[in-house]
């Protein structure tokens, strides 16, 4: 109960209070059930539509929704439904999979620089706080430009630019469970360093971090939805709700639908993962 | 949007001469078979003068100098402050512009053109053949800028007397004329009127029809008439705006609320929407341009003449045109445009159709298909969009594509060492001779850069565009250009897809506004209700 | 004293890693560009040029010689703040930059007063009804600008307010002072819509805190109302967290100008950013690159010590 560090809390009280919490929480009873739905649709997308998201129908281009085509098709007459949920599977797919260096990375390096102290920490810090400064599509850009362009730039840009937030959040943590006299004890009691980091800091850091990784797969979508934006996101004819969202630009004025829906998209996606995040928050906020 | 520089408008430099030569026709200039389009007449009413133009465009000017400019923001805005001795008008005529009139020796190696009386630079002073001469020396002194190989056939330039010009061809040349009417030939002051090169470049001094106010780089820059016009009474307007603006939505908007008064480059997809907002035009202006998908002869399978016709009869350009333009370009057949000076409108063309393709495919050394990658400038929704047409229109050849997206930078010096396999990308012509096209994309060593990178070499093809080069009577040269058009599509080292036009959108109140298929407008004769 | 010499000693700490910062940013940007492929000169000179025009071209721009000593030169101009010369442009990038700086400033302030002045309702309404439906309302609403890419939002923008309503221009930076406003109030609404979601989310989180505090319940227990102890304790204690977040998320907002900017036809730097990088001009983006990143350090420099004097905690960190 005290308001200054927050001792941690035993693993097995921890494990009985997160099954009852699921079902109380409703933001992230909701988010999963939607984040199911969504990931459900994209896996199940070649029995939802029977049309290959590449095929073209130059002559039906642009065409309004119908029996065949329920969302309509796009400007190279491709079936717009088929190609959304194509596209769901390329940002899903890159969006968890660009998170999980970042994510493993940063927290380790949090971990350890605020553990250990001293130089350690003050040389990643600064680092850390070099790569906050860089401008974000400066650096992604000029590396999708060193690198190549498509979902392998992508990546790469993110496990640079994106580990930083993770690093900063835990290590903040990790200063203060340090002092713990949970850690303390545990430290007097003879347990080596690295189980005493696995088996008492990280569980009582690592919550930041995965309710931030929610936040952060919506922001590697955006940012490659961006990245299209200026040329250089996914290789064509690979759908992505990005590509889908600047190849619709063309038609904001005309046939608004093809930008929006991708755009729709992105925003349920992102409003089921920070249903979840906020839920994990709310879950895993000590009591 | 884009992140290049110039996407669309960047100008494609031509040209590298061999052995040149031909007179060309003093009966004036031609205009083949092509027909032209003359600038539209709005309802005729009284010419009111003054205002200010908001021209809003896709393109940024980074410097002046005529000599060493290639960038269509560069290109189109000097041309406002400098003219050459010949213009193309919107028509696609060669028209007397600083030069009222010129004679030929019988030999076509001595030219001399006579200047147009009483035209002054934007300071007062008189234009006389000693800065004809010096721009032209300039320009021809200069190899290594953009386009110094323009006045590789000139051998001396000299005055006789203040208003006649003597030009000597170190061998006759046809389209010497169009040449001379090339914007790095526009003429400036002796000397750049008494100050440094780098001083006359910040403030120039050029006859034409604006003088230079303001420039922001990146963003805007303005024009001012000048006091000394050759033109009387021109031009119209009081000022000259010209807004950088790159992003297409932006400057769709900005022509419908009325913020701009012209636009360039109008997205096709926005075409039939601005045809309906009351009091905006949109006027598609014939182009000397083409789009081609370029194939890399120095590699095995397209060395092999069967599979590029087989490519070629595989790809549906009328749906490729229906499906990206909206009605506004034609579908590639020629590799000259049909606008252009001696396009041959029966030049046989490899149709489409996919049983013809399987037939060329079987015939050739690879009937089996293969897998090879196509080369797009990223960031441009036509050339993505090209690209997957293409890609699904191999497939059933075979013929397995992958597309390769490179920021702009990326993709040109990737073509540019002929590291490709295909690559999609546009050619123009600058002038009204069609020997640019023909040499730039046939002429393997004389183009330098081996027929438009595609390592292309017909001899006989080859052979013909010298000859078209020393021809004189119009006749017969339209008959080698149909010869060399008829033998390039055979062969067909590269498909011309479409034939994209100019696109601008102009509001009610702008009269007077024409493009001429070099892409160029003159603005004295714009005026604003 | 002993208080006092902390409290020195902080400031002089950060200010040395500020600098550090700002000089690990210069030596990153240099790597970078060095590494990506597409010749400047070829850029400048075009597709004719002669081999020998782009060797000279590159030699003048000392392009030719080892990264090594390149990379001297670089940071020692630096520190003498030699900027060079645009390579597009050939005029000094500190003019360029200076005839830029403020749209893109500009932007980046109203940016921030929309981002506050947005967040801090949202996150009190959901800090406050806790778990209640306008907690999951106002949380939703906030999620809807992290999905929307600016572009995107930026265009409709247009379009509803400056088109269909004619309340706004649609672009362009606008003549006078008011006209300068005038056309920055949807770009700067685009890009605070952009990071308010994140915003919202850690404000409340942060005031949740507080409001679990004992203080708070103690204050409660004597009867305040709600609306009071909200706004009182809540708000000054969570300033600080506010500062950093907002110190965090300055660098997002300086980053989405380049995107923005593009959209709304602006003339700050982060269009002059883009258009200098796909044309290779090094010390053009270079340049940019170290001013937007001083600005995000200076920033952040200037929330820490300004919550380091509110909390001395902070300044174990």
């Amino acid at each position: 109960m005290s308001t200054a560090a927050v001792a941690p809390t035993p693993r097995s009280r921890r494990v009985a209070v997160r099954w009852r919490a699921i079902r109380r929480y409703p933001s992230l009873l909701a988010g999963l059930t939607l984040l199911g739905l969504l990931v459900a649709a994209v896996i199940l997308a070649p029995l939802i539509s029977h049309y290959s998201p590449d095929h073209e129908d130059l002559f039906h281009i642009l065409a309004g929704p119908s029996w065949a085509h329920p969302l309509g098709t796009d400007e190279l007459g491709r079936d717009e439904l088929s190609r959304l949920l194509w596209a769901g599977r390329t940002d899903l797919r890159v969006g968890a999979l660009a998170v999980i260096f970042p994510f493993c990375f940063g927290t380790a390096v949090g971990t350890l620089s605020g553990y250990y102290g001293g130089w350690l920490d003050s040389v990643v810090m600064r680092i850390v706080d070099v790569v906050i400064a860089f401008p974000f599509y400066v650096l992604v850009i000029g590396l999708v430009f060193v690198v190549g362009e498509g979902t392998r730039g992508i990546y790469i840009a993110f496990a640079v630019a994106d580990w930083v937030v993770y690093a900063r959040t835990v290590r903040a943590g990790t200063l203060v469970v340090r002092e713990s006299e949970y850690v303390a004890a545990a430290k007097v009691g003879g347990l080596g360093d690295l189980r005493i980091l696995v088996g008492h800091v990280l569980p009582n850091t690592i919550s930041q971090a995965i309710v931030y990784i929610m936040s952060d797969i919506v922001l590697v979508i955006v940012a490659v939805v961006t990245l299209g934006y200026l040329g250089l996101g996914v290789q064509p004819p690979t759908p992505d709700w990005g590509t889908m969202v600047n190849d619709g630009q063309q038609f904001l004025t005309t046939h608004w639908a093809l930008a929006t829906l991708p755009g729709i998209a992105v925003v349920l996606t992102g409003l089921s993962l920070s249903l979840v995040g906020d839920g994990l928050a709310d879950l895993l906020r000590p009591q | 949007m884009s992140i290049e520089p110039d996407h669309r408008l960047t100008r494609r430099r031509l040209l590298r001469q061999g052995a040149l030569g031909s007179a060309f026709l003093a009966a004036g200039p031609l205009l083949g078979s092509a027909p032209a389009r003359a600038a539209v007449a709005r309802a005729s009413t009284a010419i009111t003068k003054g205002g200010t133009l908001t021209f809003a465009r896709s393109v940024a000017p980074t410097q002046l100098d005529p000599a060493n400019s290639i960038i269509a923001g560069d290109v189109y805005t000097l041309d406002k402050i400098f003219e050459p001795l010949f213009i193309t008008s919107p028509a696609g005529e060669l028209t007397p512009w600083l030069a009222e009139s010129y004679t030929q020796s019988s030999d076509h190696l001595t030219w001399t053109f006579n200047l147009r009386p009483g035209v002054k630079f934007s300071d007062g002073s008189a234009l006389d053949a000693a800065d004809v001469v010096f721009s032209l020396k300039r320009e021809a002194a200069n190899v290594d800028g953009p386009l110094g190989f323009l006045d590789s056939a000139i051998k001396t330039v000299k005055a006789s007397g203040s208003n006649q010009v003597v030009i000597k061809l170190a061998e006759p040349w046809a389209p010497f004329l169009s040449d001379i009417s090339v914007f790095a030939n526009a003429i400036i002051p002796a000397n750049f009127g008494g100050r440094s090169e780098k001083a006359f470049f910040a403030k120039p001094v050029g006859t034409g029809p604006f003088v230079l106010d303001g420039f922001t780089p990146d963003s805007n820059l303005t024009l001012l008439p000048n006091p000394h016009y050759w033109q009387p009474g021109k031009p119209y307007v009081d000022r000259v705006q010209f807004n950088y603006v790159a992003d297409d939505n932006q400057r769709v908007l900005q022509i419908q609320s009325g913020a701009a008064d012209i636009i360039d480059a109008v997205p096709p997809a926005n075409v039939a929407s601005l045809k309906g907002v009351s009091g905006v035009t949109v006027e598609l202006f014939p182009a000397w341009e083409v789009d081609l998908l370029v194939l890399n002869e120095a590699l095995p399978y397209f060395a092999d003449r069967h599979v590029r016709r087989a490519i070629t009869h595989a790809i549906n350009r009328e749906a490729l045109v229906s499906a990206t333009s909206f009605g506004t370009a034609k579908p590639g057949g020629s590799f000259f445009p049909p606008s252009l000076q001696y396009y041959d409108p029966n030049t046989p063309v490899l149709s489409y159709s996919l049983a013809a393709a399987k037939a060329e495919l079987a015939q050739s050394k690879y009937p089996n298909g293969f897998a090879t990658k196509l080369l797009i400038s990223g960031g441009v929704e036509k050339w993505s969009e090209f690209a997957q047409i293409i890609q699904q229109s191999l497939a059933p050849l075979n013929i397995k594509v992958t597309i390769d997206s490179l920021d702009h930078a990326a993709f040109e010096s990737t073509f540019q060492a002929y590291n490709y396999d295909m690559f999609i990308d546009y050619a123009i012509n600058d002038i009204s001779d069609p020997d640019e096209m023909a040499s730039f994309e046939v002429d393997y060593k004389g183009s330098g850069v081996k027929s438009y990178w595609s390592s292309y070499n017909n001899p006989a093809a080859i052979a013909l565009v010298h000859e078209a080069q020393k021809e004189f009577d119009s006749a017969k040269r339209a008959d080698l250009y149909a010869q060399i058009q008829a033998i390039v599509s055979a062969d067909a080292p590269y498909v011309p897809l479409d034939y994209p036009p100019y696109i601008y959108a102009t509001g009610a109140k702008v009269h007077g506004f024409a493009v001429n298929p070099g892409g160029a407008y003159r603005l004295e004769n714009v005026w604003l209700s | 004293m002993a208080e006092l010499t902390l409290a020195g000693s902080y400031t002089v700490r950060r200010i040395a890693a500020a600098l550090i910062v700002v000089i690990g940013v210069a030596a990153a940007t240099f790597l970078l560009l060095h590494a990506i492929p597409g010749d400047p000169a070829r850029q400048v000179l075009g597709l004719h040029a002669s081999a020998q025009a782009i060797a000279a071209l590159r030699h003048r721009w000392g392009l030719d010689s080892s990264l090594g000593s390149q990379f001297v030169r670089y940071i020692g101009d630096l520190v003498t703040l030699k900027l060079g010369d645009s390579f597009v442009y050939d005029l000094p990038v500190t003019t360029l930059i200076a005839q830029r700086i403020g749209e893109t400033a500009a932007l980046v302030a109203l940016a921030t007063v929309f981002a506050v002045t947005i967040t801090l309702p949202l996150a009190a309404i959901a800090a406050s009804h806790r778990d209640r439906v306008a907690d999951h309302a106002a949380r939703a609403v906030s999620v809807v600008g992290l999905g929307m890419p600016s572009f995107w939002l930026g265009i409709v923008l247009i379009e509803v307010f400056a088109l269909r309503l004619r309340l706004l221009p649609v672009g362009g930076v606008g003549s006078g002072f008011l006209g300068g406003l005038e056309a920055l109030l949807l770009p700067s609404l685009t890009a605070a819509l952009a990071i308010v979601p994140l915003l919202v989310r850690s404000l409340r989180v942060g005031m949740l805190d507080v409001l679990g505090a004992d203080f708070v319940a103690a204050e409660r227990a004597s009867g305040l109302g709600e609306l009071r102890v909200l706004v009182w304790h809540v708000a000054r204690n969570a300033l600080i967290p506010t500062l950093t977040l907002l110190g965090l998320n300055i660098a997002f907002l300086i980053g989405s100008t380049v995107i923005v900017e593009n959209v709304f036809a602006l003339n700050g730097l982060g269009s002059l950013l883009v258009s200098s990088i796909s044309s290779r001009d090094f010390p053009m983006v270079q340049a940019i690159t170290l001013v937007l990143a001083v600005s995000v350090v200076a920033i952040n420099l200037a929330t820490d010590l300004a919550a380091a004097r509110l909390d001395p905690r902070v300044r174990l960190r």
